[in-house]
């Protein structure tokens, strides 16, 4: 049996009881040098991804956040040969995690999400591709009309996401700890902000006054533990 | 190939090079799948290149309509056949993705 990975903390809170993670293991602490790791068996060393087994790493992310300080989350697919491995792994990074158990001590992270940007039209367009083709155009060029209207939405998203970004970080500043750049995949454009627990509230009541003015379609996800504050832990 | 399109095409190929994994997994009921994923991956960056080059010619107004139609149909088949290739291989869209540092994400 290998030991998988999924948090440390500098303090002592142990997982609640019924706590699952990857494949169904149970979750226990380890102490680790002066830290404590929130682990459990593997069946083998390498993990291989599934949607199941994040799910899964996140959510004992989230059981650690919602417990005691706030846990430095690992990246998933972090396991070692065993429990002594583990301990030796984590102690020769201890100032490392240290400095970024610090960084984050106190905050969560909060993700303020774009789904659609400021060009209606555009949006629109991506949204109903297939009933503004022409009935003369052939397959091909259909084919690279819906290509041209998708990369045009992807556009106005991510500016869409940045005048957000700037927005939040000049209004709401006083809130924020740390915020990071947007990210765009598919659909949807995003920035995660580093907030303080007690400040969660008003920071979301703030950044969506100050967003409803700007006719994107946003959301503010979380609180979740800070993946995104975490470096390449 | 225009200039522009080679030296898209060499940024990106550049960027994956970086990217792309020090060793493919030799577990032998793996390697298959493994070496298909990057191989896809390579030509999943290849075919987005060439539509967006597509699309810009396209909205530049540089192409007649028959032109228009005989590339997208083009890509078009290349679409699908990226779609058969990914299904027979147990492959997702985000199997191939591959960050490609300060250029961003493939999509």
């Amino acid at each position: 049996m290998a030991t998988y990975l999924y948090c440390v903390r500098a303090d002592a809170a142990e997982p609640p009881r019924g706590v699952i993670g990857i494949d169904g293991s149970p979750v226990r602490a380890v102490d680790a040098s002066a830290l404590v790791a929130w682990v459990s068996d593997v069946v083998d060393g390498a993990v291989d991804v599934t949607v199941d087994r994040l799910r899964a790493h996140d959510g004992v992310c989230a059981a650690a956040l919602a417990v005691g300080e706030t846990p430095l989350p690992i990246r998933f697919g972090q396991s070692f040969a065993d429990d002594a491995a583990l301990i030796r792994g984590v102690t020769q990074r201890e100032t490392t995690l240290r400095e970024r158990l610090e960084r984050v001590a106190g905050c969560v992270e909060l993700r303020v999400v774009v789904t659609r940007g400021l060009d209606a039209d555009v949006n629109a367009a991506t949204h109903n591709d297939e009933s503004d083709t022409q009935q003369e155009e052939g397959p091909g060029t259909s084919f690279l009309r819906r290509l041209a209207r998708v990369g045009r939405a992807d556009l106005a998203r991510e500016v869409a996401c940045e005048e957000a970004r700037h927005a939040v970080r000049i209004a709401a500043s006083a809130f924020i700890v740390e915020q990071q750049r947007c990210e765009a995949t598919r659909g949807l454009a995003f920035f995660p902000v580093l907030v303080r627990r007690s400040d969660v509230s008003v920071f979301r009541d703030m950044a969506e006054t100050i967003l409803s003015s700007q006719q994107i379609d946003l959301s503010i996800l979380g609180p979740f533990a800070p993946y995104s504050f975490s470096g390449d832990a | 190939m225009d200039e522009a399109l080679r030296d898209e095409l060499a940024t990106q190929l550049a960027a994956v090079a970086r990217a792309l994994p020090d060793r493919i997994n030799a577990d032998p009921e793996r390697v298959e799948q493994g070496l298909a994923r990057l191989v896809l991956t390579v030509i999943e960056v290849v075919r987005k290149v060439l539509e967006h080059q597509a699309v810009r010619r396209m909205d530049g107004g540089d192409l007649s309509a028959e032109d228009v139609e005989r590339l997208g149909l083009t890509l078009l088949k290349l679409d699908e056949r990226m779609q058969q290739l990914k299904e027979a291989f147990g492959l997702t869209d985000e199997d191939l993705q591959i960050d490609l540092g300060p250029l961003g994400r493939l999509r």
